[in-house]
């Protein structure tokens, strides 16, 4: 055989992968029809995906509905107190009684400014922050 | 080392989605994990499951009976991606008669292989994985296990589908 022939070539490497092939798979005894996915891998799947499902519920619903509810609270809660603080400096200084109530108003105005803080930092670090899908 | 292109990429996964759109209808019903059994009965495939003569081999494919080949010895992980890689062969490469997977390819799904072996490790992987649905899974939970356990498949397919979708 002319090895120049290139076509016969072809021919002859294609019989040697079949017959490779054939030996590959020549002890192949058993044949199972049906493949279906096993009930184990099934059932944990289906665990891990209730779990995640369930968490991003409560993250979109639950903690969503939650957020909007305080942060009008806070928001109204914030407003009210700063108009009720600055309404009795107002008073204070119209009684011609601001300089008896200095203590008390300083006082009024730092708790006010430290429930603000805090209240921001509570929304911030606790109500806005990223649920950890890691622990579900 | 065969490195796709990203035209090859994006007709590789939309090959990937035709085979799964065919088969369950619509995108959005597909849940993993994937059953590929319902693929193969959908193209007329038929699928053999025991052992090789060698002992390397994880699968095997030949297009003129139609039969995919699989070791009755791998966990159900591998012999599912086995499958779906020779699916992979089976309907991207139509000049490929015989194909015969060896277990050391399995471990080199980074590219590491001839073209037409990378083509059909990015069809397994993206049939098995579908884009959207990994994506969905990624953002809730950044644990390959985890990941590997809702689509049955090994964490070393995760990883890799991840790597190639540039999400690690």
């Amino acid at each position: 055989m002319s090895p120049k022939n290139p076509e016969h070539n072809v021919v002859i490497s294609a019989a040697s992968a079949d017959e490779n092939f054939k030996s590959s798979i020549g002890s192949f005894i058993s044949e199972n029809s049906d493949f279906s996915i096993p009930s184990a891998i099934v059932e944990k799947s289906k665990d891990i995906k209730t779990r995640l499902d369930t968490a991003r519920f409560w993250d979109v619903v639950t903690q969503i509905a939650l957020r909007i509810g305080f942060s009008v609270f806070f928001g109204f809660l914030l407003f009210y107190q700063n108009i009720r603080v600055f309404g009795l400096v107002i008073d204070s200084i119209r009684n011609g009684s601001i300089r008896d109530l200095q203590i008390i108003i300083g006082v009024v105005i730092s708790g006010t400014l430290i429930e603000t803080y805090k209240i921001s930092e509570i929304m911030v670090k606790w109500m806005f922050k990223d649920i950890d899908y890691k622990k579900y | 080392m065969a490195i796709l292109s990203k035209d090859q990429i994006l007709s590789i996964e939309s090959s990937a989605q035709d085979v799964l759109l065919s088969v369950f209808d619509n995108l959005d019903s597909v849940q993993p994990p994937i059953d590929i059994f319902k693929i193969l009965k959908k193209y007329n495939l038929k699928l053999q499951v025991g052992r090789f003569k060698e002992e390397n081999i994880a699968g095997a494919y030949k297009r003129l009976d139609n039969t995919i080949f699989v070791n009755s010895d791998d966990p159900y992980p591998r012999q599912v991606f086995t499958i779906a890689h020779e699916l992979g062969h089976h309907f991207l490469h139509n000049d490929k008669n015989e194909e015969v997977f060896l277990r050391t390819a399995l471990t080199k799904l980074d590219g590491q292989n001839s073209p037409q072996e990378s083509e059909a490790n990015w069809f397994a992987a993206s049939l098995l994985m579908p884009k959207k649905l990994i994506l969905k899974y990624w953002e809730l939970t950044h644990d390959v296990e985890k990941i590997s356990a809702i689509f049955g498949v090994s964490p070393t397919a995760v990883y890799f589908r991840l790597k190639n979708l540039q999400l690690l």
